[in-house]
């Protein structure tokens, strides 16, 4: 479950390495990126949801998980496919415990737009364990310098820490329990993901809230300001002037 | 008739210092047995944690602070100069900063004895600063600066007890304004906030001036080079620091620029930004959605930029943690700008990032003159000034701030976590800077592994839950009934003159007052602060309050006799 977080994640670091790198090319190379992620073994009671990256990247956002903080998350293929601004991940099949998808990542070259898509293949046969692989094979892997697989790695696995795992389970337990014995079907559980998103939608432009910090008429404020002004003004300035006083008198006397 | 005090035998007062120094180990024993399970909470922070750790290895590994990005100079150098200094003479980090503040509490114990506090209200003062919840809560394990800073603070405090109650009774004060000039200059670049201790430098000076003064009759001690040299030596120390610091982020990236939010042509930038008049009046919003698009609309420049910022929305940081839901809050988008030029490759070296903005700061100003964009001037720093229609933000701002500074309530350590939210490679990063010894490199890569071995817990691990909530109202009753005292204190400072403890305790509140008024200045537009800010003010407060209420009663009872 977490690992198709940390999934899309890569696919996203995917483009901005892919491109930094310029390698457009769609020639193919024989290497590839293989990642490691442990899991909490509870999520095999959700890997179905694996066959549905739209859905699980909106499951993601209903928890505040956003698989990406900075666009817009897009679902397309009725949940199947996922995208992120110019990356694209989609669900192709399953082979016993083995998920493949088809990333893709569009590259502006300026005068004119390429298409680079490569296999990603997630293999749970080890969730039980405590182990999810995720296999990617982009073009001219070898290519890349370890510094930069080394950072795909921990980005998975930062996004695909404990507690977000935990957070997951939870909340996909809280959604089956309210399925009240429906518990068994994929679509009941996306459906659900769905509504929860809808109420939980719409930031405060669409629910008509204002947000905090909104400007407050000057008007509004002249008890409080009136209040201040005793308070920090008149206040000090009569125990300045008593002080004073006082002072004086007691000069006189001594005089 | 006043009867005539015998003074104890010298074997009598031997053994009082004897059983006073016995009860000051006892303390700290009893302190370090309750925090010997503690280690370092390890966390992926980009603008905190992991970042003053990721800076520390790349110091000890020859390479600056690392390789350049948009994070790296966001916020001031001293904690990795710290956690780097820690690790070269092979010193825990968590022990550290434990040591520290376990050495200031030692010092200012001394301290108040120096300023005439009779020795059980000074262990006293001495248990409250050792006990206090803040150094139990997981706060204080985190790799951040606060728990650093408050020891310091408090060595500073102690430093300055020190040298005011040896001008008062002539004696040698060099050694302590050695210690206040190295706590003075490594605190000031701790906190970008810490820049206020200047104030704090300049009111104690001038409270040395007035010392000086009453016991001399006049201004002639100023004159005296000796007193000149040392009023200036943490001036010229922390100057030095400076120098050396800069010194060594210009070797590494280009430039001497310490903090790229407060300097260089970022925070011009942002002001510029700022300036253009929007739809949205919110004192959180410095750049709203809709200035976004008329900047896209006439500044080519930022639209690669401006292409990669985050949309807003409820699901944001911005719209939970400070309600801002259809912008995003001031605490976001200046990291987001930032991070935004940096991923779309527009600022990559220090020096590019400079020209950046400032090219992009010159196309606004010039659309702003030829009517391209509608602007209004709102200062030139990152935080725009004061206005009087956001006075009722500011109340309640400040008003936040007073209840952290009374009832700080920090997060008690009951446990120590197992698995931390990180990967293998950056804990490992943690233990290695750290020298945390709580790390399961095993069980961080496979959640379902079992330790091998049993957690150790301190067997007064439940006593740190207990002292708490006790402890914390206790001591905002204290500071409740300090605080008058104080304005009393000050009241009858003509009758009875300040003694030093009164008036370095004075200085330290109006110091307090300082920054507090500008904490929520700056509140009021960055949103609400983390309580730990507090943590310095709550710790010094509550460990000068018994002291300096102590010695105003006496004050008081031997002005009325």
């Amino acid at each position: 479950m977490r690992k198709l977080g940390g999934w899309i994640r890569i696919a996203i670091q995917w483009v901005i390495i892919v491109a930094s790198v310029g390698a457009i090319s769609h020639a193919s190379a024989a290497d590839e990126i293989r990642i490691e992620i442990p899991v909490l073994p509870a999520l095999v009671r959700y890997t179905d949801l694996l066959a549905f990256p739209g859905f699980f990247g909106v499951a993601l956002e209903n928890n505040g998980l956003s698989p990406s903080m900075s666009s817009k998350l897009q679902i397309k293929e009725q949940g199947r496919a996922l995208e992120i601004r110019n990356a694209t991940l989609k669900y192709t099949g399953k082979k016993g415990e083995v998920y493949t998808y088809e990333a893709a990542v569009k590259l502006n070259l300026g005068v004119s737009e390429s298409r680079l898509a490569f296999p990603v293949i997630v293999d749970t046969a080890r969730v039980s364990s405590g182990k999810v692989l995720v296999t990617a094979m982009p073009p001219l892997a070898s290519l890349f310098p370890s510094e930069l697989k080394d950072r795909i790695s921990i980005k998975a696995s930062l996004v695909a820490n404990a507690t977000t795992q935990q957070k997951m389970i939870e909340y996909l337990d809280g959604l089956v329990k309210s399925m009240a014995g429906n518990s068994n079907g994929i679509s009941l559980l996306t459906e659900a993901i769905l509504i929860d998103a809808y109420n939980k939608g719409g930031g405060g432009a669409a629910t008509g809230q204002r947000d905090v910090g909104e400007a407050v008429p000057l008007s509004d404020q002249w008890m409080l300001l009136l209040t201040l002004v005793i308070w920090l003004v008149f206040v000090p300035a009569y125990l300045i002037y008593h002080r004073l006083r006082i002072r004086q008198a007691a000069r006189r006397t001594a005089a | 008739m006043s009867p005539v005090r015998e003074f104890p035998p010298w074997g009598y007062r031997k053994m009082q210092a004897g059983l006073f120094w016995f009860v000051v180990i006892l303390l700290v024993a009893t302190k370090l047995v309750l925090v010997s399970d503690l280690s370092v909470t390890i966390g992926y922070s980009p603008h905190d944690d992991s970042l003053y750790v990721e800076r520390a290895f790349s110091m000890l590994s020859g390479q600056g602070f690392g390789v350049y990005d948009s994070r790296v100079l966001v916020k001031y150098p001293g904690l990795s100069i710290w956690l780097a200094g820690a690790r070269m003479i092979g010193l825990p980090f968590l022990l550290s900063v434990n040591l520290v503040y376990v050495a200031a509490g030692v010092y200012i114990l001394l301290a108040f004895t120096q300023c005439g506090v009779s020795r059980g209200i000074a262990l006293l003062a001495f248990c409250l600063l050792l006990f206090n919840p803040i150094t139990l809560s997981v706060e204080w394990t985190r790799v951040i600066r606060e728990p650093l800073g408050v020891g310091i603070f408090v060595a500073l405090t102690a430093s300055m007890l020190h040298i005011s109650a040896g001008i008062s009774s002539g004696r040698r004060t060099g050694i302590h304004w050695a210690i206040f000039s190295l706590a003075f200059a490594f605190s000031v670049y701790l906190r970008e906030d810490d820049r206020l201790l200047w104030g704090l430098l300049t009111g104690f000076v001038a409270a040395v001036l007035w010392q000086s003064k009453r016991r001399d009759g006049d201004y002639s001690a100023i004159r005296k080079a000796s007193l000149i040299a040392v009023l200036l030596a943490p001036i010229v120390t922390t100057l030095l620091y400076d120098a050396a610091i800069r010194n060594f982020l210009e070797r590494h990236y280009g430039l001497p620029i310490l903090h790229e939010y407060s300097e260089g042509e970022y925070p011009r930038f942002m002001a510029t930004v700022r300036a253009i008049d929007s739809l949205k009046d919110n004192r959180m919003v410095m750049v709203s959605q809709q200035t976004l698009q008329q900047l896209r609309t006439t500044v080519p420049s930022l639209v690669p930029l401006i292409d990669q910022l985050p949309p807003p929305g409820s699901a944001t940081h911005s719209c939970r943690l400070h309600g801002v839901c259809s912008e995003w809050a001031n605490g976001w988008m200046p990291f987001w700008i930032r991070d935004a030029a940096f991923r779309a490759g527009l600022t990559p070296t220090l020096p590019e990032a400079q020209a950046y903005f400032r090219n992009a700061r010159l196309d606004i100003e010039r659309a702003c003159q030829n009517g391209g964009l509608k602007c209004t001037p709102r200062g030139n720093a990152l935080v725009p000034p004061m206005e009087l229609r956001w006075v009722r933000a500011y109340v309640a701002e400040a008003w936040r701030l007073a209840k952290m500074a009374l009832l700080p309530f920090p997060n008690v350590v009951v446990e120590q976590q197992a698995i931390y939210d990180v990967p293998v490679e950056l804990g490992r990063k943690f233990q290695w800077v750290t020298m945390t010894s709580h790390f399961d490199t095993e069980r961080q890569a496979n959640f379902v592994r079992r330790s091998v071995l049993p957690e150790y817990v301190s067997p007064l691990a439940a006593v740190r839950l207990l002292i708490a909530t006790p402890y914390q109202i206790a001591a905002c009753i204290l500071l409740l009934v300090f605080m008058p005292i104080l304005a009393w204190r000050n009241w009858i400072a003509h009758l009875k003159p300040l003694t030093p403890l009164a008036t370095i305790t004075t200085v330290v509140v109006l110091y307090f007052v300082a920054r507090f008024v500008i904490l929520g200045y700056v509140a009021v537009f960055m949103g609400a602060f983390d309580p730990r800010m507090m943590f310095s003010t709550h710790t010094t407060a509550v460990l000068l309050a018994l002291p300096f209420i102590y010695e105003s009663f006496k004050s008081n009872k031997e002005n009325n006799a």
